[in-house]
């Protein structure tokens, strides 16, 4: 749609655009279909930067779940959008296919209305490719390529910047690369002591807490800083491997041990019991802000025979006078995405900022 | 030189020229008076201080400095009142609307802003685009094939058919 030769016509007649934009900008991502749908003006404006960036600074901008879908016996990955926060019933809606559907394992991170794809295994082959995906398009584009191929890395964003590391041999150089996005290329970072294992590969998401990142593979936790000069010490997070569904919120990382949900506390490094969520096998926890968690799980209906849904909850964590945490669940969402029971899995998730 | 915190009065004068006198506390809400003031040099010993707001009226400023009033008064500032307070102020015409935005942006009251900004925002949510178009007026400029276009982008982008249930 050409609309350089012709004078931009005013969002809102009778107020300046700079104001008009703090206006529209308070609008609930739920109706931007609609809103891009009123003038060329309002279309374009929809699909700014600036726009984006308003909506974070008057902290409108809402947060959505990405949820990864795989069907295993084809191999085949598709992610959805889900709106937590909406009082609808939750619909998990497909992005467009990505352009390496077929990529497993790859890391992915988010920063703002992005998400990365960090390399993967295509065909037991592992990738250096990376994608991009900007929810505020709704489009994929190919990002800087890594040095090292890697598949089940662990990435993670700290400062505006991502971090990956291993899902490679020890041998490999660069074993950790850091981007900038934006600002060029993928920069090895030297490790001297990389992690223990020979071949280590990152079980679940790598989290943020305090600009430290904690991963793990299915031997031990560890912790890595990427401000100090050179990643040698990693610090051991004793019991992470045995811990599933991990999210990190305010300095907690939650999580699931068999059917008990437990919480490490990064600074005290022990845990604590979380009451009240006991016996739910989650598969996907996920913090989205204000203090509010989303859990992710597959449910069997056996009724229905070989399906199975993706049940969405929201849940809250308070910590009582005794100082015990108590998790509670305030909303479950209907989805009515059927799953073939046995040859589906969801193996990621990120949220996004819109 | 005349500084928010000994500015006993300061007086409003609208483009119409209707005068308005707040308490120097009042006028620290905009952050325009708050800079004007700090500048000032020329102010009298008496510590008030004058500031013509040329592209406002006098219906306006009233409704403004009614504003300021209420949100200064920390006694009355509190949660759900306040709230009950803000929600009857906002209802306005759209006119009336658009005017008290321009002001807040002008004077530079960040509460007043945030509170006619959502007004505005609260009047598009759940709108079908003509409706937008004809409480704002706005022109429609896409063609017929420009709009199939956008919508079938919308399939991908937003679920645009489920939304349309929902509507």
């Amino acid at each position: 749609m050409s609309t350089s030769d012709e004078p931009t016509k005013p969002l809102l007649p009778g107020l300046p655009d700079e104001v008009a934009i703090t206006c529209i900008a308070r609008v609930p991502r739920l109706f931007h279909s609609n809103l891009s749908l009123v003038s060329r003006s309002w279309h374009s404006l929809l699909r700014s930067n600036p726009f984006f960036t308003v909506r974070s600074q008057i902290n409108a901008s809402q947060r959505l779940l990405l949820l990864n879908i795989v069907t295993t016996h084809i191999s085949f990955s598709q992610w959805y959008i889900t709106d937590p926060s909406s009082t609808r019933p939750t619909n998990l809606r497909p992005l467009p296919p990505s352009p390496s559907p077929h990529t497993l394992c790859s890391a992915s991170v988010s920063i703002g209305p992005t998400l990365y794809l960090l390399g993967g295994s295509l065909h037991g082959v592992a990738q250096n490719a990376v994608w991009v995906f900007d929810a505020r398009v709704n489009r994929w584009s190919a990002g800087p390529t890594m040095a090292t191929p890697r598949t089940c890395a662990a990435g993670a964003v700290v400062d505006g910047k991502i971090h990956v590391f291993g899902g490679c041999t020890k041998e490999e150089k660069p074993w950790a690369e850091v981007l900038e996005p934006g600002a060029g290329d993928w920069a090895a970072v030297v490790v001297t002591d990389p992690a223990p294992a020979l071949e280590w590969r990152a079980r679940g998401k790598a989290l943020v807490v305090d600009g430290r990142i904690y991963s793990g593979d299915r031997l031990q936790g560890l912790c890595f800083d990427p401000a100090r000069e050179v990643g040698a010490s990693w610090e051991v997070v004793q019991g992470w491997h045995k811990f599933c569904a991990k999210a990190a919120m305010d300095g907690l990382i939650y999580g699931f041990f068999g059917r008990r949900m437990k919480a490490y506390d990064v600074r005290g490094k022990n845990w604590r019991v979380v009451k009240g969520l006991e016996r739910m096998p989650w598969v996907v926890l996920a913090e989205v802000g204000g203090g509010r968690l989303i859990g992710v799980r597959k449910v069997e209906e056996r009724w229905r025979g070989k399906e199975a849904e993706i049940a969405v909850a929201v849940i809250e964590v308070e910590v009582d006078d005794r100082g015990v945490l108590r998790g509670k669940i305030t909303r479950w969402a209907d989805t009515p995405l059927a799953l073939s029971r046995w040859s589906t899995s969801v193996p990621d998730f990120v949220t996004v900022e819109l | 030189m005349a500084s928010p915190s000994h500015t006993r009065t300061v007086t409003l004068k609208s483009c119409d020229d209707v005068e308005f006198v707040l308490d120097g506390s009042v006028a620290t809400l905009s952050q325009t008076l708050v800079s004007a003031m700090a500048e000032d040099s020329s102010s009298s010993d008496d510590g008030t201080f004058t500031w013509c707001v040329s592209n406002i009226t006098g219906e306006v400023l009233a409704k403004v400095v009614e504003f300021c009033n209420k949100h200064a008064d920390i006694s009355s500032s509190r949660g759900e009142d306040l709230k009950e307070w803000d929600k009857a102020f906002i209802s306005v015409e759209l006119d009336l609307l658009y005017d008290l935005i321009l002001a807040a942006d002008n004077l530079n009251i960040e509460s007043l802003l945030d509170l006619t900004a959502q007004r505005v925002a609260d009047e598009i949510k759940g709108k079908m685009p003509h409706e937008i178009r004809m409480l704002f007026n706005i022109e429609k400029d896409f063609t017929d094939e420009e709009e199939r276009e956008i919508r079938r982008e919308h399939a991908w982008a937003y679920g645009g058919e489920s939304l349309k249930s929902f509507l």
